[in-house]
């Protein structure tokens, strides 16, 4: 099964980068996508990853993966993208508890295909990153450089 | 019960049945580095996401075989920027092979007894570069000046600039560079021990007392922050060595207008590199992905 075969919505990449720019200013990164993955250094901050999906400027595939699925390929906006949008913990079913553990279960993340691909990749925000950088940049406040 | 040696070693062999394609990313080096580089990442986060999320893991086991992977991914990120290396020496020496005749390939050196092994080869710069290795930030200068030289010249172009006059930042990454070749070193040969020898070479590189014999045990943010230097690195890098490889080129064309079409050499370049190039006034034209 991959994207295309299942529930899913159509989105430009244009309106994910402005769904992603609301968002804050997490990192972000694809997991198995030849296409952006081959282009631009990831983990990198959010503007990094909208502004070359602008560049891209073209159709993609987001999985309709709630409870109760409706996506037949309709295009979407990025108004849309709120009620798509998954975490790693619920994919897993983990515990709060569990959750608690990992940022990387915390984070959110929608799958995606490009049209007429089989080949599934992943939108995914890496908390685990972010919170690295953020940690780095305490530091360097801290000790003044 | 034992098995029998004849049934080991087809064991053995069979292992290198068992391959897959290249991705199509590997067609530019550095398309090859950013894939790669991301899924070891990915692959980090991937298992000590759902290693966190188990419950009842002993916690000091589950933290001992982090430790190990986070040592594993060390070593095959560094293994990754070595790759890069080696692959955008051979993409240079493709794209001026044929117009050169001066002795700078003469740094590659293949060896008679491993003729057999270059015959397949699709191409110049891989048969010279395969078999070097590219873990010495001086050694890789010093290749990079010679490749990329104008002709019956020693060449200026330093990659990697470490002099007094140069800027902090560079000088602050061919020193960082050393430290991540020497910590290539320990873990591959000494499978992470930091030997008295190594110790006293990261004594020097660092300039504090490194301990030894101990464990390198690096951590996840370790993983982090390596993946960011080596990727600032391979940007860096791939930009510089662009921009001079198209310099290069407008040269050769300068001294031989006929040698080739500059918009469809400054095409190939930039579409080799990721970046806009130009080459003899002619600027290149990165397709689309």
């Amino acid at each position: 099964m991959s994207v295309s075969n299942e529930p899913h919505f159509v989105i430009s990449t244009n309106d994910v980068a402005t769904w992603l720019e609301r968002q804050g200013d997490e990192w972000w990164t694809v997991e198995l996508d030849p296409i952006i993955g081959s282009r631009i250094p990831l983990p990198g901050p959010m503007e990094r990853l909208a502004k070359f999906l602008r560049y891209l400027n073209r159709p993609m595939l987001i999985l309709d993966r709630r409870p109760a699925p409706t996506g037949k390929g309709e295009v979407i906006g990025s108004d849309d993208l709120d009620e798509l949008v998954s975490y790693i913990g619920d994919e897993h079913n983990l515990s709060a508890e569990a959750r608690k553990q990992s940022l990387w279960t915390q984070s959110r993340f929608f799958d995606c295909s490009w049209p007429n691909s089989t080949d599934d990749w992943r939108l995914r925000e890496d908390l685990d990153t972010t919170e690295m950088i953020r940690a780095d940049e305490r530091e360097s406040v801290e000790e003044g450089v | 019960m034992a098995r029998s040696r004849l049934s080991t070693l087809q064991k053995v062999k069979a292992i290198l049945r068992h391959v897959a394609p290249l991705p199509p990313e590997a067609r530019t080096a550095i398309g090859h580095y950013w894939r790669s580089a991301i899924d070891q990442q990915n692959m980090l986060n991937y298992v000590r996401g759902h290693l966190l999320g188990v419950r009842n893991l002993r916690a000091s086991v589950r933290d001992d075989y982090l430790s190990d992977l986070y040592a594993m991914l060390m070593l095959q990120a560094i293994e990754t920027l070595e790759r890069y290396f080696k692959e955008v020496a051979a993409v240079c020496i493709d794209f001026i092979g044929r117009y050169i005749i001066d002795d700078r390939f003469d740094t590659f050196r293949i060896q008679g007894s491993s003729f057999a092994a270059h015959f397949g080869t699709d191409t110049l710069g891989r048969a010279l570069c395969e078999s070097s290795t590219w873990l010495d930030t001086t050694t890789i200068n010093s290749r990079f000046r010679a490749i990329l030289s104008d002709s019956f010249e020693d060449g200026k172009f330093v990659l990697f600039p470490n002099g007094r006059k140069d800027p902090p930042a560079d000088r602050e990454r061919f020193e960082c560079l050393e430290i991540v070749w020497q910590l290539r070193h320990t873990q591959v040969h000494n499978v992470g021990v930091i030997t008295q020898s190594d110790a006293i070479k990261f004594h020097l590189m660092i300039r504090e007392p490194v301990e030894s014999p101990r464990l390198l045990v690096p951590t996840r943010d370790d993983i982090g922050h390596l993946k960011q230097f080596m990727d600032e690195t391979a940007e860096i890098a791939n930009q510089r060595i662009g921009t001079r490889l198209a310099e290069l080129l407008t040269t050769i064309h300068a001294g031989y207008p006929t040698l080739f079409a500059p918009q469809d050499m400054a095409d190939r370049v930039t579409n080799a590199f990721g970046v806009v190039l130009s080459v003899a006034g002619a600027t290149g034209v990165l397709l689309p992905p």
